[in-house]
């Protein structure tokens, strides 16, 4: 039972870093939802934004202020729905995390009294 | 009485925190709100942050006290992760002035790609901190959407099904010519 418990720990592990990595690099679904600016020029180089040095989210000699000159001139973001279904999905992987840390530790503490036992 | 004073703590924070969410979810867009309310809703942020960390200071003073002592693990990384988030926010709002266009332009100070940088790069950080913030809270937060948000709004549909189902009197006049 206990061994069982630990294998599936490690599985799912072993799946949600899976997961994360396909997220990350290349998956159709998620590369919709907003990926941090610094992990876009890790994961895909080719994605830079062509923000000159100084510039801003305006470019120089925009009048409207408050307007984007364009939807690349600001690096990152997938909108609101965007942020909200990263924010799920990192809610969702960091409870999983919690509830197998603690079926582990509640695992090594029932474990603990069986080795004091033996001989 | 002590129980009354818990519970509207308990809402306000609940209106607060959720108000607080929705804003960094807005204001992590500025492409679909414009540069003016990113900015002027920022600003904003800053003082509900000031407001949510003092509703807690009580909690903030007892941890510091106790961090090197006897405390709760949860407690102690909850601290921990709370500081890095409260940093991360504050670097926020600091860059988000320096590099600020609408609400207060010409306060920048130095390299302003570096500012934008810096702050790109603490808003990115936000997300997945609240993240983990929301999920080492999620029980008070389920308890407290339940009692507040979720039991009125159904307890509010079931009152309009039972007053749709209530018997209405109808009266019915006898025929006298019979």
């Amino acid at each position: 039972m206990k061994n069982r418990t630990r294998n599936f720990a490690i599985l799912m592990a072993i799946v949600l870093l899976a997961a994360g990595i396909w997220a990350a690099v290349g998956s159709p679904v998620v590369s919709q939802v907003r990926l941090p600016t610094t992990s876009r020029a890790l994961l895909r180089p080719d994605a830079d934004d062509d923000r000159e040095e100084g510039e801003g989210y305006l470019a120089d000699g925009d009048e409207d202020e408050g307007e984007f000159e364009d939807d690349d001139d600001y690096g990152g973001g997938g909108g609101i729905l965007g942020n909200l279904a990263t924010l799920a999905a990192i809610v969702v992987g960091a409870l999983l995390f919690i509830r197998v840390a603690t079926h582990i530790r509640q695992n090594l503490r029932r474990k603990a009294p069986e080795a004091d036992e033996a001989p | 009485m002590a129980a009354k004073k818990t519970s509207n703590r308990t809402l306000n924070n609940l209106i607060l925190d959720t108000g607080l969410l929705g804003a960094l979810l807005i204001g992590l867009s500025p492409e679909a709100t414009g540069l003016a309310i990113h900015e002027w809703l920022g600003i904003s942020f800053g003082g509900a942050i000031s407001l949510h960390l003092l509703l807690h200071w009580q909690w903030v003073v007892q941890v510091t006290k106790r961090f090197f002592g006897r405390l709760v693990g949860q407690a102690r990384l909850n601290y921990l992760l709370n500081s890095i988030l409260f940093m991360d926010v504050a670097l926020i709002i600091f860059s988000g002035v320096m590099i600020s266009e609408v609400a207060i332009p010409g306060l920048g100070v130095g390299s302003r790609g570096l500012w934008l940088d810096l702050h790109e790069a603490a808003a990115d950080a936000s997300l997945a901190l609240v993240g983990l913030h929301l999920a080492l809270h999620w029980k008070w937060i389920l308890n407290a959407g339940k009692r507040y948000f979720v039991n009125p709004a159904l307890s509010l549909l079931s009152f309009e099904r039972k007053q749709s189902r209530q018997t209405v009197p109808v009266y019915i006049e006898r025929d006298e010519s019979r």
